[in-house]
């Protein structure tokens, strides 16, 4: 199935655990706060969507990495929804209009182990609408 | 009054230019893209503790708003903290059976438990609301009992 560039709108959703992450500097700045969620604007161009869903996971990663030294270091790795692309998942519960997902996870996780993410993004495809203003 | 049995939590909804500071502090080639962003909390024992760190939370943000033009209300619910009988019945409705009331108070949700909105320029920019976790409620003559029972203390 082909993405349907000409008639949607983009968004994503990006979720940061900051319960998971003790000693990050920027649960200062979050006092109490165990769940970081934010929402995009809509995008009427997928390529503007997903160039701001991964700039802004590669800042959050930085962020995190820079926040915790040495101590542990987190990393990106994307799924894009089989539907579209054809190529299996570990991610299993795929609706048409979900696109790509993003998760952060510790680097040095053994690869045996079930690994443990402490970030989400998720992109999503939005029949547009003809009165839709965007930005 | 009540004192919920259950532990409490907090939810804040950021827009507008407050959202561009969360963003900021994460991602700031991005502020532009972000529309809002929602934090949540762990779960607090103490529903006191739970304010608190809404509060300081919120504190935190509002900091770096541009202050001028700023407004902000606070609302307690009455089933929780101490209020006249009055404040009480006018949060309730009473249901078309006549026979039981609802809450209506707090966006008709009785486990919000305080909430505050702060506006710049007539801007809804923060939502925040700390609530507890769902329970049977005593009854209204209960939760009114209760209530005269703290005045007279």
């Amino acid at each position: 199935m082909n993405i349907d560039l000409d008639h949607s709108n983009f968004a994503y959703t990006a979720t940061i655990k900051l319960s998971e992450l003790p000693k990050c500097k920027t649960q200062e700045d979050f006092p109490g706060v165990a769940d970081l969620a934010v929402n995009s604007r809509n995008f009427s161009n997928y390529f503007d969507c997903t160039n701001s869903v991964k700039n802004y996971m590669d800042e959050v990663v930085k962020t995190i990495n820079l926040d915790m030294a040495n101590d542990h270091q987190f990393m990106i790795q994307t799924e894009v929804n089989p539907e579209y692309s054809g190529v299996d998942t570990k991610s299993k519960d795929w609706s048409t209009s979900e696109l790509a997902r993003l998760w952060v996870f510790e680097a040095d996780q053994a690869e045996d182990k079930m690994i443990m993410a402490v970030g989400q993004a998720r992109v999503f495809m939005i029949p547009r609408e003809p009165s839709n203003n965007l930005h | 009054m009540i004192t919920p049995p259950t532990s409490s939590f907090f939810a804040i909804r950021i827009t507008g230019e407050a959202a561009d500071i969360v963003t900021n502090k994460l991602s700031p080639s991005t502020t532009a893209d972000i529309f809002e962003a929602v934090l949540i909390s762990d779960d607090f024992e103490s529903d006191i503790f739970a304010y608190n760190e809404m509060d300081l939370a919120i504190g935190k943000i509002k900091a770096e708003l541009n202050q001028e033009d700023i407004t902000i209300e606070t609302k307690l619910n009455p089933l929780y903290y101490p209020a006249t009988r009055e404040d009480i019945e006018n949060s309730l409705e009473a249901n078309s059976n006549d026979e039981s009331f609802k809450f209506t108070g707090m966006e008709g949700n009785p486990f919000t438990m305080a909430s505050t909105n702060i506006r710049r320029h007539d801007e809804l920019v923060i939502t925040a609301s700390m609530a507890c976790h769902q329970f049977e409620l005593p009854s209204l003559t209960d939760i009114l009992d209760a209530q005269k029972q703290e005045r007279l203390q």
